[in-house]
């Protein structure tokens, strides 16, 4: 019930600005000329598309925030049971942060929150 | 009803800075009727702030293409400029922000008509990709999709050495937080710059910030003008930086400073100082960031040889401010954290003798020390290997630690 | 209240909300310029008109779908994150048993949004904005879900109205004191602001932004502001007990206690400087996350 509620108003939102920009664009009827297509680099013009083999520089931090992410799905039902499962549940949880904080530890010995 | 309420917003503008624009730029720019955008876009009105060059034409016909309908032309804060087709000029005693909001407010009721392209209205190059989407052609890329080419082939990147694809393109001249004038052409990786070359200098400083080292030339002037027209620069440089590290309204109090300097006002700069150290101005600034080496400061000479640690100033041989018990200030570390203390230092420094001898007259010919290094040689350094290896918000806070001077002096027309 | 009644709140809200920060930009910027403010409540509604106005912008072959959904679904994911927040006890427009995963979603989401709507103008200054505000989002939400995982212990469910309800006696603000200042960095970063803003700065002429002008232009700015009110009404609900308090109805409290953090959050955003991307990654990683840790632990051993 929630959900459909959710998901309606996610729906409704998107389709209602959606509109806005389509009527908005109907108002004014001036074309877009090649000109004013040029993407803004202070007055220049650029010479290649701007879509590339983006160097993301961070990429090695993704690799353990996703190690986090999946922590987080632990955490969910764990929050839940928490309180039921007492001191158990706050030593697993402790020893399972604590290989990851040594994970971040590792990965700032490596470097990897830099912009390599 | 929409247009009555557009008309009332603070007109939104975009500033193509020029040659030698008047002080009275700087004030338009503060007034609370503006809004200064960070890129034609979001801007209904291109103000041509001062005089462009021949070469700049072609770009300032770009940024005018790239504004959305409706959109106008103002040129102001030039008085000898040509005129040009299209443009709104105001006269220099007209207040430009009244003509501003009059043009501004036709503009959106449609009483002065949305400007046209200037450019042709061409695509970049032929289309030569095949199928609807250029999904055809041949190599990985499909051919050229789209007019453009695809990003350059990879070289090996200058931090990591991982080779992906380059951008390559031109940056400049009216950019925000950029050297007025300058265009480089810049590869990137990401974000990070490999390579940079000058294609068109920058402007050399303005006119206005040496009217009174000017004058010192042929007769005898105050040494409340001279210090206050220090101040003033110095505020404008603190400004541009308080802008890039994310705090617009105290670079807005940095340039009111400035601005009532110039008009003989008493204004006290500790107040800003110590807001933006509250603020975090000095961690926003990574140390070590922008540190030059020392031949390089000695050779900029001005305030960036004495960030560097140099206590060299023409003003120590100068008997009145010898009188003053003159001597410079100075720092280390010759970073932009250096740099930007060097600025704020030297403001304070030359409101101090503003008070300390307001009466005080500089005789003719004398030598004192300019904002920026007025005479120095030229520099065997370039731009071209001070930002390679910076990410771009990095290079942008080292390029905008130098003034306009040195900027000039490390960014020359022909190649290395 | 009636689901229409409900409804029509939760748009007023929204709308509400979002022009009250637009004024508070403006009282807080002329405060700290120090000139008078200009025409303040009626300038965001002016800025909305410019704005619709304008001709819409495009660039060489833009990916158009993805650039023009990439506000709609920014505003859609913060109006969801507003209808998890009970106006009173009887009344919430999507009563989930599992809203905290529901906004740790709304988190992720938003920085998927924000890099479609740098990525799909082909220009490389949205690119830069793109790319470097997926460096700093995906950390801040691992600290935003961890503080809001301590205030999920007490209440030993992940609903909104039940965490609201574990503070009947004690407000988490209290009890668990690193929460809400951890969780309003998670406000500044969602809605790309002051210290957090890599997506939108000026150093890339307006970023992800760049290229955009007229109507879509109006959607992101007024997506920034909605999400910026999705996050002040979650750290309300569940670090300052929500609806819950003396005298005045629940309804009341909640806009009072939202209004109050998003004063601070505009604050904190006019008055912090902004650091380079790659140091606010180490920042966040070695500081603020093992802070949210310690967070967690102490929130933990209280709850048992």
């Amino acid at each position: 019930m929630a959900l459909t509620g959710l998901f309606t108003i996610m729906g409704t939102i998107v389709a209602g600005a959606l509109l806005l920009q389509w009527v908005a664009a109907r108002a004014r009827r001036d074309r877009v000329v090649e000109s004013q297509k040029i993407p803004f680099l202070g007055g220049s013009a650029p010479q290649t598309h701007a879509w590339q083999r983006f160097h993301v520089r961070y990429y090695s931090m993704t690799l353990l925030f996703i190690a986090f992410e999946m922590e987080m799905m632990f955490m969910y039902p764990w929050a839940v049971v928490y309180v039921a499962e007492g001191v158990k549940a706050l030593a697993e949880m402790g020893m399972f942060l604590a290989i990851l904080t040594v994970g971040i530890l590792y990965g700032w010995r490596e470097g990897i929150f830099r912009w390599q | 009803m929409l247009e009555r309420l557009a008309a009332r917003a603070p007109v939104p503008l975009f500033v193509a800075m020029g040659r030698d624009r008047a002080p009275a730029v700087e004030r338009l720019l503060q007034s609370a009727d503006i809004d200064v955008t960070a890129t034609p876009r979001h801007a209904s009105i291109l103000l041509v702030a001062g005089r462009v060059r021949d070469s700049d034409q072609a770009y300032l016909d770009r940024i005018h293409d790239q504004l959305p309908h409706p959109r106008a032309t103002f040129w102001w804060g030039d008085e000898q400029g040509d005129d040009v087709d299209e443009a709104q000029r105001a006269a220099s005693f007209d207040d430009p922000v009244i003509s501003l909001r009059a043009l501004y407010r036709n503009l959106i009721s449609g009483a002065h008509a949305s400007e046209t392209h200037r450019l042709p209205d061409e695509p970049p190059a032929p289309w030569r990709g095949k199928g609807d989407h250029g999904q055809g052609g041949e190599g990985m890329m499909g051919g050229v999709p789209y007019g453009r080419m695809m990003p350059m082939p990879p070289t090996p990147d200058i931090r990591d050495g991982l080779a992906l694809d380059v951008y390559t393109t031109q940056i400049g001249p009216f950019m925000p937080y950029w050297p007025a004038g300058l265009v480089l052409e810049v590869t990137f990786q990401g974000d990070v710059i490999q390579s940079a070359e000058v294609v068109q200098p920058p402007y050399p400083p303005r006119d206005v910030d040496r009217v009174p080292f000017d004058r010192l030339l042929h007769e005898t002037t105050a040494l409340a003008q001279i210090e206050r027209a220090r101040a003033a620069h110095h505020l404008v440089c603190i400004a541009r930086l308080l802008s890039l590290v994310g705090l617009p309204t105290l670079s807005r109090r940095a340039q009111i400073l400035a601005a009532r300097v110039r008009a003989n006002e008493t204004i006290a700069i500790a107040p800003l100082r110590k807001a933006a150290a509250r603020s975090g101005l000095t961690a926003a600034l990574a140390p070590g960031l922008g540190r030059i080496d020392d031949r390089l400061a000695r050779e900029l000479g001005g305030p960036a040889q004495r960030a560097a640690g140099h206590a060299i100033d023409d003003r120590s041989d100068n008997p009145m401010y010898k009188r003053l018990d003159f001597t410079p200030v100075t720092q280390t570390q010759s970073d932009c954290r250096a740099r930007l203390a060097q600025w704020f230092d030297e403001a304070e420094q030359a409101l101090a003798l503003v008070s300390a001898a307001p009466d005080a007259m500089i005789g003719q010919g004398a030598l004192v020390e300019a904002p920026w290094a007025l005479r120095a040689p030229p520099v065997d350094y370039r731009l071209t290997e001070l930002l390679p290896g910076l990410e771009w918000s990095e290079a942008l806070l080292v390029l905008n630690s130098f003034d306009s001077a040195a900027l000039c002096r490390m960014a020359p027309l022909e190649a290395p | 209240m009636t689901p229409i009644v409900l409804t029509v709140a939760w748009v007023a809200f929204l709308l509400g909300m979002a022009w009250y920060i637009a004024v508070l930009d403006g009282l807080w910027s002329a405060a700290r310029e120090g000139r008078p403010p200009r025409a303040p409540l009626a300038n965001p509604l002016y800025r909305c008109a410019t704005m619709l106005r304008q001709q819409s912008n495009l660039t060489e072959a833009p990916d158009l779908l993805n650039w023009r959904l990439a506000p709609a679904l920014y505003a859609g994911l913060a109006g969801t994150g507003v209808a998890l927040v009970p106006f009173s006890g009887a009344s919430v427009l999507a009563d989930l048993e599992v809203g905290i995963v529901w906004w740790g979603a709304v988190e992720a989401l938003t920085v998927v949004v924000v890099f479609l709507h740098g990525w799909s103008a082909n220009s490389q200054l949205g690119l830069i904005g793109a790319y470097r505000y997926v460096a700093i989002g995906l950390p801040v939400m691992l600290i935003s879900m961890f503080v809001l995982i301590a205030a999920a212990l007490p209440a030993e469910s992940l609903a909104v109205p039940k965490i609201i309800e574990s503070q009947r006696e004690l407000w988490n603000v209290i009890r668990q004191p690193l929460g809400l200042p951890l969780f309003l960095l998670l406000g500044l970063s969602l809605s790309f602001r002051g210290p957090f803003n890599y997506a939108d700065s000026a150093d890339i002429a307006g970023g992800t932004a760049a290229e955009v002008s007229g109507a879509p232009r109006l959607v992101w700015e007024f997506a920034r502001l909605a999400m910026l009110t999705a996050v002040a009404t979650v750290a309300a609900s569940v670090f300052l007990g929500g609806y819950l308090g003396p005298w005045l109805p629940g309804p009341v409290w909640l806009v009072l206690k939202t209004a109050a953090v998003l004063l601070a959050l505009v604050g904190l955003s006019h008055q912090l400087a902004r650091i380079s991307p790659s140091r606010m990654m180490t920042l966040i990683w070695t500081v603020l996350l093992p802070l949210s840790f310690v967070h967690l632990v102490w929130a933990g051993v209280l709850a048992l």
